[in-house]
C-alpha cells in the first residue's frame, strides 16, 4: 500500500518505497499499472451482439478478439461484429483505451446451447 | 488585495490509521482536508488550504501538502487535548466504518489566524469538524463563493445561515448522520432545508449505488453511476469527490458531478499517489458522453428497500454467527430490505413435529417467491441454504452467494450463482449490480 507501516507518512508524491517493515515502505508509487494487466472474462449479451444475431451462433474457439469502445465495451472479431460486452466491472479498460492501450484476445471456450456462453482471455499491448 | 484564483480548502487534518488485521497491513496517512487536496492534485487545480490541526502535526501537514503543489498553508485554529488521529477499523466500508477519533471529548479548538488572511480567496469548499465554523463567516471575503461537505461533524443546518447568498453547492453523503436522520422515507425534508440555503447544486453521494446532483436553477436532476471494482480503501474518497467537483463547477454542474465520481473511483482504487493521478488522468480523457455511454451502477437510497432480499443461511441461535452477524450489518448499512425467514416464520426445535417442519417450509418458500433476489451464505454446508438456493435458481431469482469459508465450491453453486466469492465486498457489488439492472429493467 501506499501508506503501509506507522512511523512516518511514506506516500509522498514522486518517492520510491524504501524496503520493508514499520516506518518504511509506501512510496508514490506502486509500480504497478492495472491497464498493463491480462486479464480473463465471460462476455455479456451476447445473444444480443452482432455476430450471434448475424449468425445465429457464436464464434469457434480461438477465434482473435478486440476491445472497442462502442458506449459499452465490446469484444470484437476481426471483421468488427460485435460478439460480447464486457462486464461493467471491466469499464476501467476505456480509461486505457483512452491512453493508447490495446487489446487482443482468444476465445478460450464458446458454445450456443443452452445459453450463449463465450469465456475469452486478453492481453496488453503497451503504448 | 486582488482576488485569487485557487480554491481554498477549509477543514481538518487528520492522521488516518488503519488498524492492521490478519493478513492486512496497517496504513497510515494524512486525513481529513489532505483527502480532498490529493483530488485537487490529480486534477492540476490550483488550491490552498486552511487546516485546523494540532501543532504537533502543522510541519508535516505542511510539507506534505507543498509536495502535491498547494500554494499556501494556513494554520487556522489549533486543536488541542486530542492528537486528532483517526483510527480506521473497516477501511473498505462494507458497513459502518468503525471511525475513532482519539480522545475526541477532551478536544477543543483555538482560531489562530489573522482577521485578512483568508480574504483574498474567492473560491471555498469548508468541510465542518470541530471548530467553530460560525466564526468563519467574518474571515471571508463578503463575496466568496462556497461550498459545504455536510456529511459529517455539522449538527444543525442552522450553523450555515449566515452564509446565505453566498452558498454555491451543498454537498452530502448517504453514511451522514443528518442525512439518515432527515431522510427516513424520502429525500423531500432534506432538500427543502438545504434549498433554503439558496445553493445553486446539491450533490448527493449514495455510495456503491451512485450519486446524484441536483442543479437548482433549472430544476433537473442527473443520475451518476457507480463503477464499482475492487476498492482498496475507500477512507477520504467523499473528500476527494467534493473537492474534484467544488473545483469543476464551472465546466457545468451535471459535467462536475462525472468527472468528480471518476477520480473519486481512482481514489478508492489505490493508496498510492501517483498511481491515483495517473488514473485520474486517463478517466477524465473519456468525454462526458463516453462515460454516460459506458453505464454503471445506479441505485438510489431510497429506492432500495424495493427489492426484497432473501437471507439464505443458518440464521439460527445455537450456530458461530460471526459472519451471519457481519453480513446483516453490512446488508442494513447499505439500505437494504432483507428477509429472514428463520426470524419471519421462527427458528424450529430439532424435535419439531413434521406438521411444525412442513408448516415452516411452506412459510419459506413463499417468502422466497415474494423476494426479487437471494443472498445465501452457505455456511457449514447447511442442506437448507443449498436447498433454497437451488428453489431460487429455479424460480430464476438471482443468487449472490458469499462463502467466506470456501465450503461450497461446487459446480451448481458457484455456476447458478450471479455471484459467488469468499470476499464480502464482492458480493455487496454484486448485489448492488444486480439491483441497478432490476430497477433499469422496472423502469
Amino acid at each position: 500500500m501506499g501508506s503501509t507501516g506507522s512511523g512516518r507518512f511514506s506516500d509522498y508524491p514522486g518517492s520510491r518505497p524504501e524496503g520493508e517493515g514499520n516506518g518504511t515502505g509506501g512510496g508514490g508509487a506502486s509500480g504497478e499499472d492495472r491497464c498493463a494487466r491480462a486479464f480473463s472474462c465471460t462476455l455479456e449479451e451476447v445473444e444480443l451482439c452482432e455476430y450471434f444475431t448475424a449468425n445465429g451462433d457464436v464464434p469457434a474457439a480461438n477465434t482473435a478478439l478486440t476491445i472497442q469502445l462502442r458506449d459499452r465495451l465490446f469484444a470484437v472479431d476481426a471483421s468488427e461484429q460485435t460478439v460480447g460486452a464486457l462486464p461493467t466491472s471491466l469499464n476501467y479498460l476505456a480509461d486505457c483505451l483512452a491512453a493508447g492501450f490495446t487489446y487482443e484476445g482468444r476465445i478460450t471456450s464458446s458454445t450456443s446451447t443452452p445459453v450463449a456462453l463465450i469465456s475469452v482471455d486478453f492481453a496488453p499491448s503497451i503504448p | 488585495m486582488s482576488p485569487r484564483q485557487d480554491i481554498l480548502l477549509v477543514g481538518e487534518i487528520y492522521v488516518d490509521f488503519t488498524i492492521p488485521k490478519l493478513g492486512t497491513e496497517s496504513k497510515l496517512r494524512l486525513g481529513g482536508v489532505v483527502h480532498a487536496a490529493r483530488g485537487l492534485w490529480a486534477i492540476d487545480a490550483n488550491f490552498s488550504v486552511a487546516a485546523v490541526c494540532p501543532s504537533y502535526l502543522v510541519d508535516q501537514a505542511r510539507a506534505y501538502l507543498e509536495s502535491l503543489g498547494c500554494n499556501e498553508f494556513i494554520w487556522l485554529a489549533e486543536v488541542k487535548g486530542a492528537p486528532n488521529v483517526i483510527a480506521i477499523g473497516d477501511p473498505i466500508e462494507l458497513a459502518d466504518q468503525a471511525y475513532q477519533d482519539i480522545l475526541r471529548d477532551e478536544k477543543s479548538v483555538e482560531y489562530l489566524c489573522k482577521a485578512d488572511a483568508l480574504k483574498t480567496f474567492k473560491t471555498c469548499l469548508i468541510f465542518p469538524g470541530k471548530y467553530d465554523i460560525t466564526a468563519l463567516r467574518c474571515l471571508l471575503a463578503d463575496d466568496v463563493q462556497l461550498s459545504f461537505d455536510i456529511a459529517y461533524d455539522l449538527p444543525d443546518l442552522q450553523l450555515l445561515s449566515s452564509f446565505k447568498g453566498n452558498i454555491t453547492s451543498i454537498v452530502t453523503s448517504t453514511s451522514s448522520p443528518m442525512f439518515l436522520e432527515k431522510t427516513s422515507k424520502n429525500l423531500s425534508n432534506l432538500l427543502a432545508k438545504l434549498r433554503d440555503l439558496s445553493p445553486q447544486a446539491i450533490l448527493l453521494k449514495e455510495n456503491r449505488g451512485g450519486s446524484r446532483v441536483f442543479d437548482l436553477r433549472n430544476q433537473k436532476v442527473d443520475e451518476i453511476p457507480a463503477l464499482l471494482g475492487k476498492t482498496v480503501n475507500s477512507v477520504g474518497v467523499g473528500d476527494v469527490y467534493s473537492a474534484v467537483f467544488v473545483s469543476m463547477l464551472n465546466t457545468g454542474t451535471f459535467d462536475a458531478g462525472w468527472k468528480a465520481a471518476r477520480a473519486a473511483t481512482c481514489y478508492a482504487q489505490t493508496t498510492f499517489p501517483d498511481d491515483f493521478k495517473r488514473d485520474v488522468k486517463r478517466s477524465l480523457a473519456l468525454s462526458i458522453d463516453q462515460m454516460r455511454g459506458l453505464g454503471g451502477t445506479v441505485l438510489p437510497w431510497h429506492e432500495r428497500p424495493c427489492f426484497q432480499i432473501y437471507f439464505a443461511a443458518p440464521d439460527f441461535s445455537y450456530v458461530d454467527r460471526t459472519y451471519i452477524e457481519k453480513s446483516l450489518r453490512a446488508l442494513d448499512y447499505h439500505h437494504f430490505c432483507v428477509c429472514r425467514p428463520v426470524q419471519e416464520n421462527g427458528e424450529l426445535s430439532r424435535q419439531s413435529s413434521e406438521h411444525k417442519m412442513r408448516f415452516a417450509y411452506m412459510n419459506d418458500l413463499e417468502l422466497l417467491k415474494r423476494c426479487d433476489l437471494v443472498f445465501a451464505l452457505p455456511l457449514e454446508r447447511d442442506p437448507g441454504t443449498l436447498v433454497e438456493i437451488g428453489l431460487a435458481l429455479a424460480l430464476k431469482k438471482p443468487v449472490v452467494t458469499y462463502d467466506p469459508l470456501k465450503e461450497n465450491t461446487n459446480t451448481m453453486v458457484m455456476a447458478g450463482s450471479t455471484v459467488y466469492s469468499d470476499k464480502l465486498d464482492t458480493c455487496l457489488n454484486g448485489l448492488f449490480g444486480i439491483m441497478s439492472k432490476l430497477r433499469a429493467m422496472r423502469r
